[in-house]
């Protein structure tokens, strides 16, 4: 009772908020409204609310890192709106098409290189949903197994690098965006393999679920009469040059993720014109949406700066810290609590919500914790970033509530019903929970190519 | 004829925000092309890129490269700023969906109505209001970069209150036409 009555604003704050977010309200105005209201109610004087505007300016407006964002969101854009990632797909269904599960396999090979830059969950999810699922189909594919290769595979782009996600992480946690990436690359490309490894499972021991599709029919799909040849020199070696020289360069260290994004958006365009792609009305759209996504992020972020600022002047930092030592978990015990409490996040809010409002919260509980390896704070951080992504991964994709089984419900053809998305998505759920567990068993999986 | 006027006034201050987010969008080009100088400019360790030598706001006597990184935020903050309306108009503010997606326009009306008047608007104008003298100070000081980079740091400053006025004439003229323009908001919002 002591600690309610302490912390009575704090908490209530925390109910406000859960309750809003439910109506369905904007998250970015619900967190800046309720920081000002509870100023206003617990007798915060207002002018409290001038380091707000200055964190403003000096956290988001002016911060240079998050730059990569906006370049990185514009390069997605560019690439799907141009058509470059359609042309991309059915040039790798002609080239996989004959393998075991090779429609589904394409899927997760453009998933892993373009999904990386389209920013939230629900707009990779439904791009694959609208220029794939439909294919897989009606080339006889299973609904059950199809829908969960979209969803899953839409939904890993979030982690791979280059990832909006990670540029935010990296700003929120204060640790280098460029050794964020570096972290998620292993675990990013272990889940892909996984991925692609049970879609080969199945197209070869239950080949009635993803059958090979005549050699006519893939032509048909392609709908190109062109040499083969030429069209994988124009669609698909530009594309996979593009994102391996934004990612090579952040790797070796050769250029910062805002230089890279800077490189990788330059280049889409160039990838436009080569096409014959690019116009007045696909550059209006690329810059229209790059400019609403990026505002719709960074709100997200104006809103938690006020959130955090009066719930942190209420003791809400505190009080988290309390309620996490109070448990008496050890560190892997705190771990796998704060795991949990982000996974049933995820049925509710997007990756922005989470990674601005709860990572601040954890972050310094984790920062001192000892797992029993050898690794400095941010390096923790670091650690503990790509669990968190991996496991919101996860949780996008977990029925009943998972985002991205919903936005591909959205879009997809009829006859695939709710259930159908739920079961499919289920083998992946599976492998998802596998690949979290051994990353949290073995942090040098994460840790080892930052340490380079 | 007193509501048609009033009608008329909101929709061209909608309009005006959609307008604003739509040329500023153009601004992520801008981002891109100096981030494209900054790096062209680093990796042929070019210092001052162009030296026209009268004074010119924002920029100063000539061009170095640390205007360029300057530059690369200061169109980011325009853009992000004049975003937010224009994002609030498209209704592309993310939401948590789990319920509100089932609920009726009429329901979905109110809770965007209470909300609005409840959260954002008190919202907006605290930000007015306390990010004008965050502005002033600024202006008094004469702030410039303190890397060489660009001057007049009372300008960029300002988009947060310029922002957040815009924001909350727009959110205000859009809670009150939806009372007042039932059918032809319901055509806007369908269409976008």
């Amino acid at each position: 009772m002591e600690f309610i009555a302490e912390y009575s604003w704090a908490i209530a704050m925390i109910v406000a908020l859960i309750i809003g977010v439910f109506t369905g309200y904007p998250v970015a105005f619900l967190l800046c409204g309720i920081g000002v209201i509870f100023a206003i109610l617990s007798g915060i004087p207002l002018r409290f609310m001038g380091t707000v505007v200055s964190k403003i300016y000096a956290g988001t407006l002016s911060n240079w890192l998050l730059l990569a964002a906006p370049l990185f969101i514009f390069m997605g854009l560019m690439l799907d709106k141009s058509g470059l990632a359609e042309r991309l797909l059915l040039t790798l269904e002609r080239l996989c098409g004959r393998l075991p599960g090779g429609l589904a396999l394409s899927v997760a090979v453009l998933g892993i290189v373009m999904a990386a830059s389209t920013g939230i969950v629900g707009a990779s999810v439904m791009l694959l949903g609208v220029i794939a699922l439909p294919v897989m189909i009606r080339q006889g594919y299973d609904p059950r197994f199809a829908t969960g290769v979209t969803a899953a595979c839409g939904t890993l782009g979030i982690l791979i690098p280059p990832s909006i996600m990670l540029v935010f992480m990296g700003a929120i946690l204060q640790v280098s965006i460029g050794d964020l990436f570096k972290a998620a690359f292993v675990p990013g490309l272990l889940l892909g393999t996984v991925y692609m490894l049970y879609i080969l499972g199945v197209g070869i021991f239950a080949p009635q679920r993803a059958p090979i599709p005549k050699k006519d029919d893939l032509d048909k799909i392609a709908h190109l009469e062109g040499n083969l040849f030429v069209d994988l020199l124009k669609n698909l070696v530009g594309p996979l040059f593009l994102i391996a020289a934004v990612l090579g360069s952040i790797m070796i260290g050769l250029a910062t993720p805002t230089e890279a994004a800077g490189i990788g958006a330059a280049g889409a365009i160039v990838l436009a014109i080569i096409t014959r792609q690019l116009n007045l009305p696909v550059m209006r759209t690329v810059v229209r949406d790059t400019s609403k996504t990026t505002a719709m992020v960074i709100f997200v972020m104006i809103g938690a700066t006020c959130f955090s600022a009066v719930f942190k002047r209420l003791g809400g930092d505190d009080m988290i810290e309390e309620l996490f030592i109070g448990t008496g978990y050890g560190p892997h015990g705190l771990l796998l609590l704060m795991m949990v409490l982000i996974f049933i996040m995820g049925f509710f809010l997007e990756w922005i919500e989470i990674s601005f409002i709860v990572l601040p919260l954890f972050a310094p509980i984790i920062k001192v914790l000892d797992f029993g390896f050898d690794a400095t704070g941010s390096e923790l951080l670091i650690w503990f970033a790509v669990l968190a992504a991996v496991n919101m991964q996860t949780s996008f994709i977990t029925p009943p509530f998972g985002y991205s089984l919903f936005y591909l419900r959205g879009v997809a053809p009829p006859g695939v019903d709710i259930k159908t998305i739920y079961r499919s998505s289920i083998p992946f759920v599976v492998l998802q929970l596998i690949c979290l567990t051994a990353l949290i068993l073995f942090p040098d999986i994460v840790l080892w190519l930052a340490r380079l | 004829m007193f509501r048609q006027g009033l009608v008329s006034i909101l929709r061209s201050t909608e309009r005006f925000g959609r307008w604003l987010g739509e040329v500023t969008s153009w601004f992520a080009l801008g981002t891109l092309f100096s981030v494209l100088v900054a790096v062209t400019g680093g990796a042929m360790g070019a210092n001052i890129m162009l030296d026209w030598g009268f004074h010119v706001p924002l920029l100063g006597n000539d061009l170095t490269i640390n205007d360029v990184f300057d530059l690369e935020w200061h169109f980011f903050a325009v853009m992000v700023m004049a975003g937010g309306t224009y994002a609030y108009l498209d209704n592309r503010h993310v939401r948590s969906d789990l319920i509100y997606s089932g609920l009726s326009s009429r329901a979905k009306k109110w809770i965007d109505t209470i909300g609005d008047v409840c959260f954002l608007l008190p919202f907006a104008a605290v930000m007015v209001w306390l990010s004008t003298s965050f502005v002033a100070r600024s202006f008094n000081a004469a702030e410039k970069s303190d890397y060489g980079g660009m001057i007049d740091r009372f300008a960029i400053k300002s988009v947060i209150p310029i922002g957040f006025s815009i924001l909350f004439l727009v959110v205000l003229a859009r809670v009150i036409r939806r009372f007042l323009d039932e059918k032809a908001l319901a055509e806007e919002t369908s269409e976008s």
